[in-house]
C-alpha cells in the first residue's frame, strides 16, 4: 500500500468517527481538543486503523498519537512520501 | 428580583503522601477530576423551579474570587457536599455578612442541618422540588422561614416534576453534561451518601422526560458527552431497555453507574452498546466474597460475587467499558486485600479501575456505627470525606498499613503499562466486534 493510500484510508477512518470532511481534515488536528473524541473514540479509531489497513501499531504508542500526523509516523508513512 | 446559584466542585486529597502520588500516577484522580468538572444538575433543577420573572445567574464557585467584591444578588443558593462544605459556609458567610441572605441545599445540608441552618437564613432539605417555589414565594413577602423540607419522593411527576435550566450552560466548557434518570437506589449499602440519603424509596424518571431533556441538553453543546447521574440507572431492565431504544437515535456517547445485575440480560447489553454508552461504573466493592459481607443490609453483592469476573467480561465484550470500583480497608479486609484487588484487576481485565477507601460522610449508617465503635479519627474531618484519605480505624489493619497499601495499590494498577495493557485490551475488543459484524453481516448479491 502506498503512503498516499494509507493516508487516504485513515483520513476516513478519523473523519468517519469525528463526522467531518476527510478532505478538511488537518494533518495537526488534534482528535481530542479539536476534532472533538474522547479518549475511547482515539482508541476506537485505532482499532478501526489496525483492522482495516491490517497493521499492528505498538502499544507504547498509544498515548503519543494526538493526530494524524502521528498516527501516519506511527504506521511508519515516511512524512516525504506522504500526500499533501 | 436576582437569584445567584453557586455550585461547588472539586476535591483536594489532604493526605500528602497521596497529593503527591497523584502527580506521578494522574489516572487515579481520573474519575474525581471528571465530577470536578461537571455542572450542577441540583442548581439546574432548583433554577428551573423559579418563577419565570426572576432572572437566575449560574456561578462556578471556582468563579467565586474571595479578593474580589461579591457579585450583587437579591438571594444566594450554594448547593453541597461533603468534602467542600467548609468553603460553601465560608462564601455564605461573607453573603450574609454583607447583607444578603442565603440558602444552602444538598445531601450535606440534609445530612446536617443544624450545622448549616448556622451558615445560613434558610436551608432546604431533601429534594428541591416541593420546597424551592415555596421558600421563593415567601422570601418575596419577606417571610423567609429557616428550614424548608422538600420531596422525598414523587419529584419526577406533575405538578413538581421541573426540566433543569441547561440554557444556563450556554457558552460554558463543560465537557459533560449530566442527566438524572432515577434517584435512589434498591442497595442500600451502609457508606453510600448518594442521593439514597434524600429519597425515600427508588425512583425512575419517565423515558419521554429523560430524553426530552437529553435533547435540551444536546442543542446547547458542539459534542455532547452524557453523565447519567444516577445511583443505579438498570434497576428496571423493562424501563431500561425502553430508554435504551429511545437514546439509539440521539446519537450521543454516555456514561452511568449501575450494578453486575446489567450483565444478566443479553438484550440490555447489546442496547447498551447500541445507544453509545461508553462506561458503567460498578461498585464491585471487594476483590472477596468475604470482603462483602454486610455491605448492603440483604447481602445482595456478596450473592452476586461469583458473577462478577462473568459479568465485567460480557459487558466490556460489547465494547462497554466497565470501571470497577473497589474499597479497600472494609471491616473483613486483612492486608492482603491489596494483593486481592491486584489479582482481580488482572484476572478480570477491567479496562478502568477506582480504588477508595471507606469514607464515613456524616449522617450516613457507616458514619454513625464508626461513631459508636469509637472508630472516627477525628470529630470532625469533612474536608477529608474525598474517598482516598483515612478517617477511621480500619478493622483488620492499622491506619498506617491502610494507607500505605493504598499508596501501593494506585503505584500497581496505575502504571503507564498497565494503562497501555488495558488501551491494548479495548482495541481488541473492538477489532474482534468488527470481525463479528463481518462474520454476522448478510451476504450481498448472492442468489
Amino acid at each position: 500500500m502506498t503512503s498516499t493510500t494509507m493516508e487516504q484510508k485513515i483520513r476516513r477512518i478519523v473523519a468517519a468517527k469525528a463526522q467531518c470532511d476527510p478532505e478538511r481534515l488537518g494533518r495537526h488536528d488534534d482528535f481530542e481538543e479539536v476534532l472533538g473524541l474522547d479518549s475511547l473514540d482515539r482508541l476506537d479509531v485505532l482499532a478501526a486503523v489496525e483492522d482495516e489497513l491490517g497493521v499492528q501499531i505498538p502499544d507504547d504508542q498509544f498515548s503519543e498519537i494526538r493526530n494524524l500526523d502521528d498516527l501516519l509516523k506511527a504506521l511508519g508513512a515516511r512524512p516525504c512520501e506522504i500526500a499533501a | 428580583m436576582k437569584i445567584g446559584l453557586i455550585a461547588l466542585s472539586g476535591v483536594r486529597v489532604r493526605t500528602r503522601e497521596l497529593a503527591e502520588l497523584g502527580i506521578t500516577l494522574p489516572q487515579f484522580v481520573n474519575r474525581g477530576r471528571v465530577i470536578a468538572t461537571l455542572p450542577s444538575l441540583g442548581l439546574l433543577t432548583v433554577a428551573a423551579l423559579t418563577p419565570p420573572d426572576i432572572e437566575v445567574i449560574y456561578r462556578e464557585m471556582n468563579e467565586v474570587s474571595a479578593d474580589d467584591p461579591l457579585e450583587p444578588f437579591d438571594l444566594v443558593g450554594i448547593s453541597s457536599f461533603t468534602a467542600m462544605i467548609d468553603d460553601a459556609y465560608a462564601l455564605a458567610d461573607r453573603y450574609r455578612a454583607a447583607g444578603i441572605p442565603v440558602v444552602l441545599g444538598g445531601l450535606h445540608v440534609s445530612l446536617m442541618p443544624e450545622e448549616a441552618a448556622q451558615h445560613a437564613d434558610s436551608i432546604v432539605l431533601y429534594g428541591a422540588e416541593g420546597a424551592w417555589p415555596r421558600l421563593v414565594a415567601d422570601f418575596r413577602r419577606g417571610r423567609l422561614q429557616p428550614r424548608y423540607i422538600g420531596l422525598r419522593n414523587g419529584v419526577f411527576e406533575p405538578p413538581h416534576y421541573a426540566s433543569p435550566r441547561f440554557d444556563l450552560l450556554q457558552g460554558r466548557p463543560y465537557n459533560r453534561i449530566t442527566v438524572q434518570t432515577s434517584r435512589g437506589c434498591p442497595h442500600d449499602c451502609e457508606f453510600c451518601a448518594a442521593s439514597l440519603r434524600i429519597t425515600s424509596r427508588f425512583q425512575q424518571k419517565p423515558v419521554d422526560r429523560v430524553i426530552a431533556e437529553i435533547e435540551r441538553a444536546k442543542a446547547i453543546t458542539e459534542t455532547p458527552f452524557f453523565e447519567l447521574a444516577d445511583d443505579n440507572t438498570f434497576v428496571n431492565a423493562k424501563w431500561g431497555k425502553k430508554f435504551l431504544r429511545a437514546l439509539a437515535p440521539l446519537d450521543i456517547h454516555w456514561f452511568t453507574e449501575t450494578d453486575i445485575s446489567v450483565a444478566e440480560d443479553e438484550e440490555l447489553l447489546d442496547l447498551l452498546a447500541e445507544s453509545g454508552c461508553r462506561q458503567v461504573l460498578i461498585g464491585l466493592e471487594s476483590p472477596t466474597a468475604g470482603g462483602l459481607d454486610r455491605i448492603d443490609s440483604r447481602n445482595w453483592k456478596q450473592r452476586h460475587y461469583a458473577r462478577y469476573l462473568e459479568a465485567i467480561e460480557r459487558i466490556q465484550s460489547r465494547g462497554v467499558t466497565v470501571n470497577g470500583c473497589f474499597i479497600v480497608g472494609l471491616d473483613n479486609d486483612t492486608p492482603e486485600v491489596f494483593e486481592q484487588v491486584k489479582d482481580f484487576v488482572a484476572q478480570s481485565r477491567l479496562l478502568e479501575v477506582q480504588i477508595t477507601v471507606p469514607t464515613p460522610f456524616p449522617g450516613t449508617p457507616l458514619y454513625h456505627r464508626l461513631q459508636r465503635q469509637g472508630r472516627l479519627l477525628e470529630d470532625r474531618f469533612w474536608d477529608r470525606c474525598t474517598l482516598f484519605d483515612v478517617n477511621f480505624r480500619p478493622n483488620k489493619m492499622t491506619v498506617e498499613e491502610l494507607e500505605s497499601g493504598l499508596r501501593w495499590l494506585f503505584a500497581e494498577i496505575y502504571t503507564e503499562t498497565e494503562l497501555k495493557r488495558r488501551q491494548r485490551h479495548y482495541i481488541d475488543i473492538v477489532k474482534q466486534r468488527r470481525e463479528d459484524q463481518r462474520t454476522n453481516a448478510p451476504a450481498v448479491g448472492c442468489a
